[in-house]
């Protein structure tokens, strides 16, 4: 189809079909997730499952590419995915107006062949985590604070987001502020690593942090 | 005598006159937390306060990474230092 002809030679007619036949679940549709929903879906990813349980408020707009001045109170995953049946029919899309957690989160995951943590708190996603590993799904991390934006992919084996976050308690999301530009940057990144990972392609961010101080333009990545 | 190289990030280097990487030389033996002692020493309060609180526990936002490895998996503060080891202070964010 035309519509996909730019994925080429970007992505092979293999990689492409197992593009097409994934599902994917985006949990959080504010910040990060709403970019990364937008990206999923015009690539020609097979299915979304959009989970968030918010809904749009005023402070979204400076960032939050699926708030408007015209639905603000709409649920953040329902807007979600009125986006993505405008931008591409062929995206078969559930969606949760729900806060995932340890009871709800392995049914609304359901079949998802990956996850991607577009959350803006740490216990949520040490609870992501968890779920993933216990449901053997890939989950690509990704979190920003002002200036600043981190991304890993973390495999069932794995607990990378627990060393990462050892001994936080509670993360002050605001502390460093939350501007346009940095979800946008960490959520490219995810969707680049969540499509290596379908494909199957071998440098990926696996016990790895990639780290970014945009201050200082300064991309670092480090063992972890 | 022994030397590690140093490595922040963000916030942090701002408190280390903005140098991102920086050996350090220390005693045969010397553990993670007198590594940090001594950047403490060298660049005062403000950097003391940043990772310390008042128990002298890492403060919450803040992990330090020896050789790729997150201290609390190693010995912690009191993880021994080798020649050449490379430690990373780190500030995770978490906001999406």
């Amino acid at each position: 189809m035309s519509r996909y002809e730019r994925n080429f030679p970007a992505f092979s007619e293999e990689e492409f079909e197992r593009i097409q036949h994934a599902t994917v679940c985006v949990v959080g549709c504010g910040g990060l997730g709403g970019y990364i929903i937008e990206m999923l879906a015009r690539v020609g990813i097979g299915a979304l499952i959009l989970i968030d349980g918010d809904v749009f408020e005023d402070s979204n707009q400076n960032r939050q590419i699926f708030s408007t001045e015209k639905n603000l109170g709409t649920p953040k995953a329902k807007a979600a995915a009125a986006r993505v049946k405008l931008i591409n029919k062929e995206v078969t899309t559930t969606y949760y107006h729900d806060f995932l957690d340890d009871e709800n989160g392995s049914a609304l995951i359901g079949e998802a062949d990956l996850v991607v943590d577009a959350l803006d708190n740490v216990p949520a996603r040490l609870t992501l985590q968890s779920l993933c590993k216990e449901k053997d799904i890939p989950l690509i991390h990704g979190a920003i604070g002002g200036w600043f934006a981190q991304v890993t992919t973390v495999f069932p084996e794995d607990d990378t987001l627990s060393r990462l976050y050892a001994g936080e308690k509670e993360y002050d999301s605001k502390a460093l502020g939350n501007p346009s530009f940095t979800p946008a940057l960490a959520a490219s990144l995810q969707v680049s690593e969540a499509l290596k990972v379908l494909t199957g392609k071998e440098d990926i961010l696996r016990n790895k942090l990639l780290y970014i101080d945009l201050l200082a333009n300064d991309f670092f990545t480090f063992n972890i | 005598m022994i030397t590690v190289e140093i490595t922040t990030i963000m916030g942090i280097k701002a408190l280390m006159g903005g140098n991102k990487d920086q050996s350090l030389t220390l005693s045969d033996g010397a553990t993670v937390a007198e590594a940090l002692d001594q950047l403490c020493k060298t660049y005062g309060l403000p950097l003391h306060e940043r990772i310390f609180n008042d128990a002298q526990q890492l403060n919450p936002g803040i992990v330090v990474f020896v050789n790729g490895c997150v201290i609390f998996a190693l010995d912690g503060l009191e993880t021994p230092l080798q020649d050449g080891d490379a430690v990373l202070i780190f500030p995770p964010v978490g906001g999406g």
